[in-house]
């Protein structure tokens, strides 16, 4: 009897916490924008999602902003949607698997949405979509070159994440700036299938190596990283991707020699910060971002990073990227 | 009504403590998020809106159940008759296959007869690739735990190759998916918006039919004979390699239905994550329930309305939805030690009892003395 009395006691205890915790919640306040992050996969790939992350994390500290996140890990993708859009004034969606946001965001007229790296079909009938897209095209053309010229073997190499435009977008462009390096370059490419696998991305990057390739290019999210692992193993040279992986990846700065900086946490800050200060908001349409606007460049991190890349190569680079904006060369492309 | 009563009377020692392992998976869960600087109070009422808050969420949370209970039936089917099959995840896989290649490459069709083919290559497809290991086990003594688990990466891969290969979508924006299944066939909504289509009728129906086939028929009996002891049964004049294999390939054909289920209901599309490890969230709630088919239809209601409530809770609260999943591990831990639990429970019972006996004949004794 004494013992279940003092279970009762406890139990009591334990409870009266849960209601004095209650009186403390905060009330949020009701004017400020809100913005839901919704990445089809997970965060952690330290390249396209945690840009898009980290585009949304200096909204918050710079326009007091409130930022949410959800994580799909690949269910339940137009749900969450929907889930965002009910509490939200800005939803914006990573990855390629989101493309319902299609019949989610004539629902809910009042939430204007954003959707990365894909355009959808009928975007032109949808005023509260806008879909940025990336020349990831013209800054891999300059990755190409850099890993042309670095390489001693003549074979350079690219893991891709999946089979579609995008990444087939950087493929063409990475080979055909080596090509425009060394014309006699061998450029080798694997698609890993999966954006969530490091040791699956170091099983191709040694099958790259396996083949002759010195540098190889990461066009694969979280699996990428494990390209760079294998670089340090074989020491060999790694390309980053999406962000300037130089910085995110630092225990890896010897083998990163530099990265295809895809600006998608700049562009998501761009449109909303538009909107958060002066009420514009153009939605209905497609936005390209390219190198002329800045979005893509060649990264190689900050003055504390080893450089590998001879200051004569990067300033070819800068005069090729110059020829790249102007139109003088002219990239190919797989994005429709 | 008198069976049901009688059988919680003949069960109270497991019900009890299943009661107190979701008592307990609660307040270790509320203890988590007072020590992770949240309210456990917001933290349950927000997932309990997040599973009923809107006709939307509470259609998800159906949906998301029948996904479980019909897994979890197809892996007490193969358990009652002494099979573990823990290759749902690959039938389901399969399954789901299946029915969207007939579905795209049967578009133009009336949907009256491609619906039904639908189901039928859904069916084949789950309950061939669980007979495979069915017979390797009832004619080779192969293990069925490790040839199923194997078989399911092999169909996870291959239908990952069909998606990325030669059934690869031409859609804009689609990288690594198949075509979308034509409007026509797929499965009308039941609530607007959310993902609860017509397939919650289809699964009441399986559901139904497990139920009355496993507890009601004398084919449940000699699954459950051939299950519990398989000499016996053979010298019993059972069939019982036959009842094995078709207890396997009805399990199998269950999760290939409830890969169609996943297409035709509401993606439209297979894509290679169709399935989030779904059949095995089932095969947990299967074996915590013992595998009593009604028990798996109620625990899977329970265990949806965690999962589904735990997302929405994240976005109103920053509670980890990963909670749900700690909630889940603890519940599916206390089980697990079950049988010691509820032998405490009732030696504290009997102790009690004893102990209320000695008294009350103290104090007959005192009365008399």
């Amino acid at each position: 009897m004494k013992k279940s009395i003092s279970l009762l006691v406890v139990l009591a205890l334990i409870l009266s916490l849960f209601a004095l915790v209650g009186c403390g919640g905060e009330e949020a306040d009701d004017d400020a924008l809100t913005v839901t992050v919704v990445v089809s996969a997970g965060f952690g790939d330290k390249s396209f999602n945690d840009s898009a992350k980290d585009g949304a994390d200096r909204l918050a500290a710079d326009k007091g902003i409130t930022v949410n996140y959800i994580e799909c890990n690949n269910e339940g993708i137009k749900q969450k949607l929907m889930d965002a859009a009910e509490v939200s004034d800005f939803v914006v969606a990573v990855g390629w698997e989101c493309y319902e946001i299609e019949e989610v965001a004539p629902e809910y007229p009042d939430t204007k949405f954003i959707f990365v790296d894909n355009p959808v079909e009928t975007i032109a009938d949808i005023p509260n979509l806008l879909c940025i897209t990336y020349a990831q095209n013209e800054g891999s053309f300059l990755a190409g070159y850099i890993a042309a010229a670095m390489s001693r073997t003549g074979v350079v190499g690219a893991v891709g994440g999946d089979d579609g435009d995008v990444i087939g977008d950087f493929l063409v462009g990475y080979k055909q700036g080596a090509k425009y390096a060394n014309p006699d370059i061998k450029v080798e490419t694997i698609i890993a299938g999966d954006y969530e696998d490091p040791a699956l991305g170091k099983e191709c990057a040694l099958t790259l190596a396996d083949k002759g390739a010195d540098v190889i290019f990461n066009v694969a999210g979280n699996t990428g990283n494990g390209i760079f692992e294998a670089a340090q193993e074989k020491s060999f040279y790694a390309v980053g991707v999406d962000a300037d992986q130089k910085l995110t990846n630092p225990e890896y700065d010897d083998v990163i020699i530099c990265s295809m900086k895809k600006e998608v946490g700049q562009s998501i800050y761009d449109a909303i910060a538009e909107f958060a200060d002066n009420g514009t908001w153009e939605g209905g349409k497609v936005l390209v971002t390219d190198m002329a606007n800045g979005y893509i460049s060649i990264a190689y991190g900050d003055e504390e990073s080893t450089q590998q890349v001879p200051d004569s190569l990067k300033s070819e680079v800068e005069e090729l990227a110059g020829k790249i904006i102007n139109g003088e060369i002219e990239v190919e492309t797989t994005r429709q | 009504m008198k069976g049901i009563l009688k059988k919680i009377a003949d069960n109270r020692n497991y019900l009890v403590s299943l009661a107190l392992s979701i008592l307990a998976a609660f307040l270790i869960g509320a203890l988590l998020m007072l020590v992770t600087g949240y309210n456990p109070a917001a933290g349950y009422s927000a997932m309990l809106k997040g599973a009923f808050g809107s006709s939307r969420v509470f259609g998800n949370t159906l949906a998301k159940m029948l996904t479980l209970c019909l897994t979890g039936l197809a892996t007490a089917v193969g358990a009652k008759a002494g099979l573990f099959n823990v290759g749902g995840e690959g039938q389901l896989y399969l399954g789901g296959m299946a029915a969207t290649v007939v579905g795209i490459w049967l578009c133009g069709l009336s949907p009256v007869i491609v619906v039904p083919l639908a189901f039928a290559a859904a069916i084949i497809a789950g309950g061939f690739y669980a007979w495979v290991p069915a017979v390797l086990k009832v004619k080779l003594n192969v293990s069925e735990v490790i040839t199923t688990i194997m078989l399911n990466s092999v169909a996870i891969y291959f239908c990952t190759w069909l998606c990325n290969g030669p059934l690869k979508s031409a859609d804009k924006g689609i990288s690594g998916a198949t075509d979308a299944v034509p409007d026509n066939f797929v499965f009308g909504q039941v609530i607007a918006r959310s993902n609860l289509s017509t397939a919650i009728f289809y699964s009441a129906v399986i559901a139904f039919l497990c139920w009355y086939i496993m507890e009601k028929t004398s084919i449940g009996l000699e699954m459950k004979v051939t299950g519990e002891n398989p000499r016996f049964a053979f010298f019993s004049g059972l069939k019982k390699d036959k009842i094995m294999i078709w207890a396997m390939v009805a399990s199998g054909a269950i999760c290939g239905l409830v890969g169609m289920f996943e297409v035709y209901g509401y993606q439209h599309r297979f894509l290679p994550t169709i399935s989030n490890d779904f059949f095995f969230d089932g095969m947990l709630v299967a074996m915590i329930m013992n595998y009593s088919p009604l028990g798996i239809i109620l625990m899977s209601f329970f265990f949806a309305v965690i999962d589904i409530g735990a997302g929405a809770m994240e976005l109103s609260t920053g509670i980890s939805h990963e909670l749900s999943d700690i909630i889940f591990a603890i519940i599916i831990f206390l089980m697990a030690a079950e049988g010691g639990i509820s032998r405490a429970f009732s030696a504290w019972q009997l102790q009690k009892k004893a102990r209320k006996k000695i008294t009350m004949d103290g104090e007959k004794e005192v009365q008399k003395g």
